[in-house]
Order: structure tokens, then sequence, then C-alpha cells
């Protein structure tokens, strides 16, 4: 029985954090969760890849870091969506629905 | 956008990395708190976090690399770590800092110079086709003539090569009801002026073509900063009225700044009044104003003159009398044009090029010397680099690193050298306007700064570059690494190239030496030619009159009581008076002073010779001396006498060198072909070098006797009180009897003397101190050579010294090195110099260009210097203790 794979798509991390945080700014932390959540708990984000992940959206204008405090009370960096950023992820997700819809139909087809 | 996030991550690294810290942080207590909440202990939970999250400084670490620039943190860090070095070797980083500062400052100084008065154009349109017109007439030794109203009307009619040409001429004035006592210069200028120069009005109006009739001309235009200062930029002045030295004027137009960029002399410009009889053609070449022409777009300046040159030539045909012709031929009169700013600065170009030379050989001198300082460091710290290598360092970054160190010494080096430029420009500032007058000092501007940087940075490059190439060579890492703690000596090939440079640095210094030892002698010959009068205890005023001391009556009283209240002064021993300032230009240009009974045709041979007209007291006041015959007495004062005349030595050597020159007569003047009228010869005085000390074709004197001085009063006074303690008295005195005239070109004559040497004392100044320089810098050579070259031979000087050498020995064999080296740059200097110095021969004065005395000297001096620089090292070699430096291994 093949294994089921968990690990994201690769380049897809971008815009998943992209759109985690479209509706409110959010901390790594529940960025992480909010993929998590959002896919069903499918998709699971290493640490490892949202960080560097996070410092390079807001290398290019895409998340902006402001400080805040989290639910549980602590001091927390949120990002949030800048208008560039909701450019972008309108953009990634348009290429990627046109390209899962080219992938399922060549899945689909005999 | 991305770029500023980069960049404030190398400047806001620590609180960058504090917030990285804290978000992961945060973020592991969160998980952790969550294991918590499930029931988990606070330690698992801690642990089952950890593991969750994964190792947090890898994570870190991938997160910097997303925000920086690797090579440019690298920079960064090797800044840091090169102003760490710097700081640990103080003599080092002094040593090479001043040099450069030093360096730095001399080429940025005369190159602003240089930039400012002769390469940068005025700042008016098309300043290339604006010209200086004059006459030439080069056999009476008058390289440049003012013109007269003929030829501007010529010219203006019929020189269709120029656009414009326009005449002025200085003019001096008080201001205000009462006159004040401030005296102002303007100018007069005809009405093309304006679009000669390309000038707008930045309010109001200029001058137009008939402002120039007589009578008419009763209107001024104000320079910006004039208008600013004295009417607080009153935007309503036009057409406004205002009192200058008496009369009433009306405002017209205000200047735009830009023109103060040509002169910052004249404050306002009123019309040239061209009088009717003073423009008839018998008066063409009499030199009445200057004139400036705007050369037609496409015209080149040789067809324009060729132009001028051809209306003269017609004139001399078919206009002139045979008289003048004659003038014309044997004066050798024609004209001449030169690009208005390049004449302008003419006095100038020849010395700050000279100095630029000299400016750039300093500079040379300067980077020999830094960059054996940058071997011998880079050398002491091969095992460092060598193990930095070992250790993984690219040859890239190593000699980023040095680069890196170099930058930061020329910058330093620069940043000084721009503060020495700043306060030796204020120095050159004062020279410049004593040379030439009325231009705009120079300051350093954006372009200067920009070149100075890029000099810096090929400076930093250049000498980083020999200690760069050595770290390339394949056995570098072995060496270093085997030699250890105390580095390596330096290969032949490195000796034999800083020998070769402190060689050349010898020879160059020589060369500058000698240059300046032949201006200093040059100068100190000028400073010790006899002036011929009492220099030092004679002093100048001059009152200006104005327009309500016209009438001959007055005047005479005013004077009488002016002089009277002079005498009065306790200390003044005598007071004389002229028209003008003694030496001043506005005595004129030589006349021709036909002698009588010469017939007209034999014009060729008329002696020419500037006349100033002094009363009786003038010689004994000046101490002139009477050479023979009389001086002027008071009977030769009243009118209706013979006009009595007194030659100075240098015209009766000139033109009665076989005879005595009194009792002849001169063919001038109304009764010029009056035998026993006609003004006579009665006296010759010795030469009065008011002109200064310099002879440089300076015409012979003759003088007349004055009466009463018009147009102003130049009151020469004789005292032996101090310049400082007098004046007040002379003010105050000249205050009492007349309130409202203007006092101005207060000085005294040594004063006076020593402003016309400017040029040569500020060249000699500046090349004695770059010159100064240079011996020290060649003297560091030598000695920094000499000081390595005997710490690396510590070892051998020690086994000579354990096998027998006496310390004579030793010391004469660094001391012969030295002076091996010493005596080589000698001779190439000497050679050098005796090819170059031919190209100072016209900045000299009674030195011949190959003087062997400043040969000699200069010679023995840097001979001594050498003796000195390799003394010490030998010294320091003879007292290696052989037990030591065998041991020291």
């Amino acid at each position: 029985m093949p294994k089921e794979k968990t690990d994201l798509v690769y380049g897809t991390l971008d815009m998943l954090i992209l759109k985690a945080i479209q509706l409110e700014p959010r901390h790594g932390l529940g960025i992480a969760d909010r993929i998590h959540q959002m896919s069903d708990d499918v998709l699971r984000v290493e640490q490892g890849s949202l960080y560097p992940a996070l410092y390079r959206l807001e290398a290019q204008g895409w998340v902006k870091a402001e400080a805040g405090i989290s639910k549980t009370n602590r001091k927390a960096r949120f990002y949030r969506l800048t208008a560039a950023g909701r450019r972008q992820l309108e953009t990634e997700a348009a290429h990627w629905s046109r390209m899962t819809a080219a992938i399922n139909q060549v899945m689909a087809g005999a | 956008m991305k770029l500023w996030f980069k960049l404030r991550h190398l400047f806001a690294r620590r609180r960058l990395e504090r917030e990285m810290a804290e978000e992961m942080q945060a973020h592991l207590d969160g998980l952790t708190a969550r294991h918590v909440a499930r029931g988990m202990s606070a330690a698992e939970a801690h642990q089952a976090a950890q593991r969750e999250f994964g190792g947090m400084d890898q994570i870190k670490e991938r997160a910097r690399d997303e925000r920086r620039w690797l090579w440019l943190d690298g920079v960064i860090r090797d800044v840091r770590i090169s102003c760490r070095g710097l700081r640990r070797s103080p003599a080092f980083s002094v040593a090479v800092v001043a040099t450069l500062a030093l360096c730095i400052g001399a080429n940025s100084t005369i190159l602003t110079a240089l930039y400012g008065l002769v390469i940068k154009p005025l700042p008016f349109p098309d300043a290339g086709q604006i010209v200086e017109v004059y006459n030439t007439q080069p056999r009476t030794g008058e390289p440049k003539r003012n013109v007269g109203l003929a030829q501007y009307l010529d010219y203006k009619d019929n020189a269709d090569s120029l656009a414009d040409v326009a005449l002025w001429r200085g003019w001096m004035f008080n201001i205000g009801e009462d006159g004040g006592t401030a005296r102002h210069v303007g100018m007069q200028v005809t009405a093309d002026y304006f679009a000669v120069l390309g000038l707008k009005p930045i309010l109001g109006r200029f001058f137009s073509e008939d402002a120039s009739l007589p009578g008419q001309g009763k209107l001024a235009v104000l320079t910006q900063s004039f208008w600013e200062d004295n009417f607080h930029a009153d935007p309503d002045i036009v057409g406004s009225e205002v009192r200058l030295s008496g009369s009433s004027y009306t405002i017209i137009g205000v200047l735009p700044r830009s023109f103060e960029r040509l002169s910052v002399a004249p404050r306002l410009l009123v019309p040239y009044e061209i009088r009717s009889d003073q423009a008839g053609q018998q008066w063409r070449l009499a030199a009445m104003a200057n004139m400036y022409a705007r050369i037609k777009p496409g015209v080149d300046h040789a067809t324009a003159l060729a132009q001028l040159q051809t209306l003269e030539d017609r004139f001399r045909e078919t206009v002139a009398d045979p008289g003048l012709r004659d003038f014309i031929l044997r004066t050798g009169q024609r004209m001449a044009l030169e690009q208005l700013r390049a004449e302008q600065t003419k006095p100038l170009k020849t010395g700050l090029l000279l100095l630029q030379g000299c400016a750039l050989v300093v500079l040379l001198l300067g980077c020999v010397n830094v960059a054996s300082l940058m071997l011998a460091r880079a050398n002491a710290r091969r095992s460092e680099l060598a193990v930095r290598q070992a250790l993984g360092a690219g040859h890239l970054v190593i000699a980023r690193q040095l680069l890196i160190e170099a930058a930061l010494l020329a910058l330093a080096g620069a940043g000084l050298g721009l503060l020495l430029t700043a306060s030796s420009l204020r120095i050159i500032n004062v020279y410049l306007d004593r040379i030439v007058y009325g231009i705009p000092p120079v300051s350093i501007d954006a372009g200067m700064l920009g070149l100075t940087l890029m000099i810096a940075f090929l400076v930093a490059l250049s000498i980083s570059l020999l200690p760069v190439l050595q770290i390339g060579r394949s056995d570098f890492l072995q060496i270093g690494i085997k030699r250890g703690h105390g580095g390596t000596s330096r290969t032949t090939a490195m000796r034999l190239v800083s020998s070769g440079l402190v060689t050349t640095q010898i020879a160059l210094a020589l060369v500058l030496l000698i240059g300046a030892g032949l201006l200093i002698r040059s100068f100190a010959n000028v400073m010790a030619t006899d002036p011929g009068f009492a220099v030092d205890d004679t002093l100048h005023v001059r009152v200006a009159y104005d327009a309500h001391t016209a009438n001959p009556a007055t005047l005479k009283n005013l004077q009488d009581r002016i002089l009277e209240k002079m005498r009065e002064i306790p200390g003044v021993e005598s007071v004389a008076y002229s028209s003008y300032q003694p030496g001043h230009e506005a005595i004129g240009n030589p006349v021709p002073l036909p002698i009588f009974g010469t017939p007209p045709d034999q014009g060729s041979t008329y002696p020419t010779a500037r006349l100033f007209w002094v009363p009786p007291d003038y010689f004994s006041t000046m101490g002139i001396r009477v050479l023979e015959g009389r001086g002027f007495t008071a009977a030769d004062q009243s009118p209706g006498t013979q006009t009595a005349l007194v030659v100075d030595q240098k015209f009766a050597d000139r033109y009665f060198a076989d005879r005595s020159p009194i009792g002849q007569r001169f063919a001038i003047g109304p009764h010029a072909q009056d035998p026993s009228q006609a003004p006579m010869i009665v006296g010759v005085v010795g030469v009065a070098r008011v002109d200064g000390l310099e002879d440089r074709d300076t015409p012979p004197y003759v003088y007349s006797v004055l009466d009463t001085a018009r147009g102003g009063l130049s009151i020469e006074l004789r005292t032996r009180r101090s310049f400082a303690d007098i004046m007040p008295l002379i003010r105050a005195g000249l205050r009492e009897v007349a309130p409202t005239l203007p006092i101005y070109n207060e000085t005294t004559m040594r004063d006076q003397l020593d402003n016309k040497a400017a040029d040569r004392r500020g060249i000699m100044w500046m090349l004695g101190a770059y010159a100064g320089i240079a011996l020290i810098l060649a003297a560091v050579g030598l000695y920094g050579m000499l000081a390595y070259e005997v710490s690396q031979r510590t070892k051998e000087i020690g086994i000579r010294g354990a096998i027998g050498a006496t310390r004579r020995q030793i010391v004469s064999l660094i001391l012969g090195q030295g002076l091996l080296k010493a005596g080589i740059g000698l001779v190439i200097g000497l050679g050098g110099s005796l090819m170059l110095s031919r190209f100072l021969a016209s900045l000299l004065y009674d030195v011949e260009p190959r003087d062997p005395l400043v040969f000699a000297g200069v010679t023995a001096l840097l001979i001594g210097v050498a003796l000195l620089a390799s003394w010490l090292p030998a010294r320091r070699a003879a007292k290696v203790d052989p037990m030591a430096a065998l041991r020291c291994e």
C-alpha cells in the first residue's frame, strides 16, 4: 500500500501562507495551525520551512510583520497581507487552479 | 522593497535577531502549552514541542539566509575586523592616514583652484565665444593695452564676425545723501556689455544704447549682492533714486548672481559715456577702456581677430596721420583677443599648473610610502593570513579584506585631506584676490568632492595591489606557515622594487627641492632689490572727491587744508600728494615724448615714459634721491612758467646714455614748437620701484609738477610711527576737514610692494611646502625601508656580531646601504633638475635655472637628511645583542 503523503506540493508553501492570512493577521504558530485546519488536518507545515518562507515573503513585500498580543496573552509577531501580497495571492491562486484543472484533466483521461 | 529589507538587516541586525529568537520561542511555548493542555507533564510537553519544532538553530540560519546578502555581510564583517586591526596598530594607521591626507590635500587644493579658475567655463551662455579684445605693442614692452573709443565704434559698425562688442572701465563711487565714507567699486559699461555676457536682469532692465550719450547716463544697474546688502533685496527698487558720488542716479535693474562669477569687485554698473571729443580717430590708440566682445556662433577666434586686424590696417593706411602710422609700425601695435576666462586667469595658470605637477609628485611619493607600509604590514601578517587561508578563506576573501583595509585608510586620508584642502583654499583665496583683482574665491564643489573620493579609491586600490598579488603566489601559504610568527624577509624581487622606489623618491624630492630653492632665491632677490624710496617709512591714503568739489579754487583750498591737517599729526615728518596713488595703474600707459629738435620723420626714436604729476616735496617725502640737477620747487608750480620735468635714472640711461639729459626739451604741450617755452628736463632722480620691486619691463617715469590734484587726492606721508598707530589720527584729521569725503586705499608702501609680489610669494610658499612634504616623505621612505631591512636581518646581524663584526662595521653596513640608494637618487634627481629647471625660467628673478648655489645647497641638505634617515636604523642594528638575536628563533 502506497504511503499517504502529507508533504506540501513543492512551491505551494508561499501561496498557502498568503492564503492563511488572507482574512486576518496571524502569528507563526497560528499560520501553521490555520493551514493544518483548512486542509482538514492533511497538510502540515514544517517550522523549518515556515520561518524562512515568512522572511522571504516579508522581503518581497507581500507580508508585513507587526507586533501584537496573541490569544494566550503573549507578545507575538503577526503577519499581515499587504496589497502587493493580495495581488500575488490572486495571481498564484489563478495559476494554481489552472494547473490543477489541467492536471486533473490529464489524470481523469484514459 | 527587497533592497531596503536587506539593508535593514545589515544595520538593525541585533534587533532583528532578537525578534526572530522571540518569535520562535513563542512558537515553541505555544506548542508546549498545547501539549500541557492535553495532559502531558511540563518536561514531557517541552520535549515534545521541541521534537515537533525541529532544530531551532538550523531554522534560524535558514531564515537568516533569506534575509541577507551574503557578500555584503562579509564586507561589513571585514570593515569591523579592519577597524579593529587598524586600532591595534596606531602608529601604522596614523602614518598612512597622515601621508594620504597630505597627498590628497595637496592635490585636491590645486585641482580645485585649477578647475574653478582655468577649466570651468564662466556661467554665461556659450561662454567660449566671449573674448577680451586689446591692443598689444610688443616692441614697447606693453603686451596688453586698453582700446580707444574709435576702435569700439569702428568694430561695432564694421566687424561682422562679432555679435556684440562692449566697453567697460572701473569707476569708484560713494553712496548716499551725505556721501558716506565708504568707497565702492563700480563699473561704467556700454549698453552692449550685457549682450556680450548674455545676461538677463533678475529685476527691471539694463541700459539702452542711448544711455551712453553725453548727459543721458544717470542710470544704475545693481549687482545682486549689492542689492541684497545695501537695499535689503527690496523688490520695488527699480525706479528709485540713489545718490552716487554726489549725483542722483535712477536704479533701473538688478544683475543676476552669475555675473559675480566673472568678478566680485564691482557693486553696481553705470553707463559708459561716449564723449565725442574722445571718439575721434586721432585718439584711436589712446588706451581708454577694456573691450569685451562676443564672437558670432560658428566663427572661430582667429577669423574674428583677422577681421579686427584688417580694420586696424585699413585705419593705418587710409586714416592715420604719418606720426600715428609711424607709432603703429614702431611699437608693433596690433590687435589681440583671448577667451575671457583664459585672459582673466592668465597670471595664475602657469603657477597653478606648476603646483599641480608638484602635487602629483608628492602624491606619487606618498603612495610609494603607503604602499611600502602596507607591504610591510602584509608581510608581518603573513602567518595570520596563511592560517586563514589554510582554514579555508579563499584568495578573494583575503584580497577583499586587504582592499577594505586600504579603502578605510584611504577614506580617512581623503576626509582629512579635504579638511586640509578647505583650509589651504582659504589661504589661496587671499593670494588669488591680490593676483587677479576681483576674482571670485574658489571653493570645493560636489564634482571636486567626487573626484577626491575617486582618487582616494584608486589610491586604495593601487596600494593594496602589491600585498594582494603576493598572496596570490603559490608558495605564500607554505612560506607563511613555515616561517611562523616572525614573518619572512622579502624576496629579492621585492627588495629590488622597494629600493628602486626609495631611489625614485629621493630623486623626485630633489627635483622639487631644487625648484623650491630657485624660487626662494628669486624671491629673496626680489625682496633685496633696492626700492629706491623709503618704502618702510611711507604710507598712502586717498580721499575721494565728489561732484561738489569741481571748482578749482575750492579744490585748492580743500587740498591745502587737508595737507595742513596731515602735517600737524605728531610723528608725520613730511607730506606729499598726487592725483593718483603711486604705482597705481590709473597713472596710465607710457606716452611718447619727442625730444625737441628731432625731426618728425625720425619719430621711431621717440622716447616713451609714464608721466606722473607730483608736488615739489614728493621726492623728499618718498625718499627718492635727486641724482643730478634739481627737484621741483614752488616756483615751478606757479602758472605761466616754463614746464619743468624730472626724469628718472632709467629714462636717462635709456635715452641719454651718452649725454646729460639736463636742459633737454620735449616737443609736447601747447608750447611744443617754442624753444624757450617747451618743457625742459631740470633733474634726474633715482628709480622708485612703486610698481613693484620686480623689474617686469616697468616703463621709466617722467615727473611733471602738480599744483592741485583732481578727481581725488592721494596723500603720501612720511612717518616712523606704525600704520596701526597713526591711521586713526589720519582718519580723525581728515574727518575734521572733510567729514563727508570717503577715505580709501590706505596702505603702507611696504604692503603695496608686498601685494605686488603676491603671486611670487604664493607660488614660493606652496612649492616650498610641497618640496618640504616631499623631503619628509622621501626621508621616511628611506628610513622605513632600512628599518624594515634591519628588523628582518636581526638574526643575520646577530651572527655577524657573534663572529666578531664591530659595531662600527655594522653601522657602516646599514649606513652604506642607505647612502648608496640616496646617492643614486641624488644623481638621477640632479640630472632631472638640470633638464627640468629651465621650465621654471619664466618664474625666476636674477637666478640662473642651474644656479650652482641652489643645486649644491639642496644636494647637501638631502645628503644630510639621508644620513639621518639611515643612521637611525643603523644605530638600532648596532645595538642588536647577538645572543638575543640568535635566541629569538
